[in-house]
C-alpha cells in the first residue's frame, strides 16, 4: 500500500461523499418545491444539475485512473468498482430530481391542485432510503443497507396506490387532468429514486462483503 | 497407469505419450478432466507439511491439494515458506544441509519422501525452472539433448525431432532454429528462461515447477513467459512461486497464499483477488500488511 493510492483512494472517496451530499440535498429540494409550489426553489434544483453532471465525469475519471494505475485487488477493487457503480446512480438521481423540479415549474402554469394522497408519505419514506443510503455510504455499513433495502417495499406500494388514486381522480376532475398527469409522472420519478437508492445499497452490499445481492441474489 | 517413483517396485513402463503437431506432449480427452475430478485426483496431495532448516521451521502443518494440468500461484511476502514449499514438491531441499521434513507429499498417491523413492526419477517428472536463467553453456541443441541423452533412452535419429519438439513447446522453435548449434549463451534473457524450460520439458514431466521465473526479465519478455505458461496449461500441472501478484492473478486458475510458513488459504484465483477469505491475505494483497 502506497502512499499515492492511499491519497487517491481517499481522494475518491471524499468526492464520492461531496456527490452523494448534493444529491440528497438537491431531491429533498425538489421534493419540498413541488409541495410549496416554490418555482425559485425548484430552479435552483434544475441548475445545480450540472454541477453534479462535472462531479460525476470527475469522479469516474478518478476511478479509472486508480484502476489503470494502482491495480488494486480484494477490498480495495471492490471499494473501486462500487464507486464507479454508485457514483452513476447517484448521477441518476440528480437527474431525477432535476426533472421533478421542472415538473413543479410546470405545474405553476396550470390551474392549482391538491397533491396525490398519500404522495407526502411516498416522499418521506424515499427521502429516509436516500438519507439511510448515504449514512451507509459515509460509514461504509452493510447492515444498514441491507435494513434500507427492505423499505423499497412500501414504496412501491404507495405508488400502486398513489397512481390508481390519481386515475379515479383524473375521471372525478377532468379539468385537473393535465396537472394530475404530471403529478403522475412525479410520482414516478420519486419511485426510481427509491430504486436507485437499493441498486446504491446493494454496490455498499458488494463493497464490505463481496457477495452480489441483485436479482434476489 | 502412473509411473511409480520406488525403485523395487516399478511398474511396467508406460507407453510414450503422443506427440501433437504443436510439440506439446498430448493428452488423450479420456485423460482431461473436470475442475471437480482435479481436486478428486489432484497431482501433489500435501498433508500436515513440517520443513525445519536445522532447529528453524520454515513450514508449518502445510495442507494443500495441487490439481492436475491447472496452473497453481504461490505468493506471499519474502520468507513466508514459498519458495521452500516449491522445493519440498522435487525434494530440491535435499541438497540443503540439515534440513528435515515431516508429514506426506504425495505425488500421484505416492509419498516423494518414502526412503524407496528414486529422487532422479522424481526430478525428471517434476521439472523444475529457476529465477535466473542457467542453461549450460553448449549449445542450444545440446542443452535440450542433455537430458534425454543421460537417460539414454532417445535414438539418435530421434533426438532433432525431441529438440524441435521442446523448442516449439517452449514456443521458442522461430527464433532458434537458425543457429541451434550456436551457444546458448547468447540468447537473451527470455529466450535463455524458455530454453530452460524447454530443456525441462524434454525429460517428459507432469510437473513443471516455476521459482519466480520471470523475475529477472523485462516486460516483454515477462509476458512471453505468461504466455508460454498459458499454452502449457493442460498438459503440464504448474506450480509457479512469484513475487508479482499480478503476475500470479493473469496466468494462474488457483492461488495459494503463505504466510510465515503456514498455508493462509488456497482458492481460485479469481475469488482470492476480489474476495479473499481470510484477514491476513486481505492484508497483503492490498499492500496494508505489518
Amino acid at each position: 500500500m502506497t502512499n499515492h493510492f492511499m491519497r487517491d483512494i481517499g481522494e475518491l472517496a471524499d468526492h464520492m461523499l461531496q456527490v452523494s451530499s448534493l444529491c440528497e440535498e438537491a431531491f429533498r429540494k425538489s421534493i419540498d418545491s413541488i409541495l410549496a409550489r416554490d418555482i425559485e426553489s425548484a430552479r435552483e434544483v434544475v441548475a445545480g444539475d450540472a454541477a453534479i453532471d462535472d462531479l460525476e465525469v470527475m469522479l469516474e475519471e478518478e476511478a479509472l485512473k486508480i484502476l489503470a494505475l494502482h491495480a488494486p485487488v480484494a477490498g480495495d477493487l471492490r471499494f473501486i468498482v462500487a464507486a464507479i457503480k454508485i457514483n452513476n446512480d447517484l448521477e441518476r438521481i440528480a437527474d431525477i430530481a432535476a426533472n421533478i423540479a421542472k415538473r413543479t415549474i410546470d405545474l405553476e402554469r396550470l390551474p392549482a391542485t391538491t397533491p396525490p394522497e398519500h404522495f407526502d408519505e411516498m416522499a418521506q419514506q424515499t427521502r429516509t432510503m436516500v438519507r439511510e443510503t448515504m449514512q451507509a455510504l459515509i460509514h461504509r455499513d452493510e447492515n444498514r443497507a441491507r435494513a434500507l433495502m427492505a423499505l423499497d417495499d412500501k414504496v412501491d406500494d404507495l405508488n400502486r396506490i398513489i397512481l390508481a388514486r390519481i386515475e379515479e381522480r383524473m375521471s372525478e376532475e377532468p379539468e385537473a387532468i393535465p396537472a394530475l398527469m404530471r403529478w403522475a409522472n412525479v410520482v414516478r420519478l420519486v419511485e426510481r429514486i427509491a430504486d436507485y437508492a437499493t441498486n446504491i445499497a446493494e454496490d455498499i452490499i458488494y463493497m464490505e462483503e463481496g457477495e452480489i445481492v441483485r436479482h434476489g441474489n | 497407469m502412473e509411473t511409480t517413483l520406488v525403485q523395487e517396485s516399478k511398474p511396467p513402463k508406460e507407453k510414450a505419450k503422443p506427440v501433437s503437431a504443436l510439440g506439446m506432449i498430448a493428452v488423450d480427452a479420456a485423460e482431461r478432466r473436470t475442475p471437480a475430478d482435479e481436486f478428486a485426483d489432484p497431482s501433489f496431495e500435501v498433508q500436515q507439511l513440517d520443513f525445519f532448516y536445522g532447529d528453524n521451521q520454515a513450514l508449518t502443518q502445510v495442507d494443500m491439494a495441487i490439481p492436475r494440468g491447472e496452473v497453481t500461484a504461490l505468493i506471499g511476502p519474502s520468507g513466508c515458506g514459498k519458495s521452500t514449499f516449491l522445493r519440498t514438491l522435487n525434494r530440491m531441499n535435499d541438497l540443503v544441509a540439515e534440513t528435515r521434513v515431516e508429514g506426506k507429499v504425495l505425488l500421484d498417491g505416492q509419498d516423494i519422501y518414502h526412503r524407496q523413492v528414486d529422487v532422479v526419477e522424481l526430478r525428471r517428472r517434476v521439472g523444475m525452472v529457476f529465477q535466473r536463467p542457467n542453461p549450460f553453456p553448449i549449445s542450444i541443441y545440446e542443452n535440450i539433448a542433455y537430458g534425454p541423452r543421460l537417460q539414454g533412452k532417445v535414438s539418435k535419429a530421434d533426438m532433432d525431432a525431441l529438440v524441435e519438439r521442446c523448442l516449439h513447446g517452449a514456443a521458442l522453435w522461430d527464433e532458434v532454429k537458425d543457429r541451434l548449434h550456436t551457444s546458448a549463451l547468447g540468447l537473451s534473457g527470455g529466450q535463455q528462461q524458455r530454453l530452460c524450460i524447454a530443456r525441462a520439458l524434454a525429460n517428459e514431466p507432469e510437473v513443471l515447477l516455476l521459482d519466480e521465473p520471470a523475475s529477472a526479465l523485462d516486460p516483454k519478455a515477462t509476458a512471453r513467459i505468461e504466455d508460454l505458461i498459458g499454452q502449457l496449461r493442460g498438459d503440464y500441472t504448474i506450480v509457479i512461486v512469484t513475487h508479482n501478484m499480478q503476475q500470479a492473478a493473469r496466468v494462474s486458475d488457483h492461488t495459494g497464499f503463505f504466510y510465515k510458513g503456514r498455508l493462509v488459504e488456497c482458492t481460485p484465483t479469481a475469488q482470492m483477488f476480489t474476495r479473499p477469505e481470510h484477514q491476513e491475505t486481505e492484508d497483503y494483497l492490498t499492500g496494508r500488511f505489518g
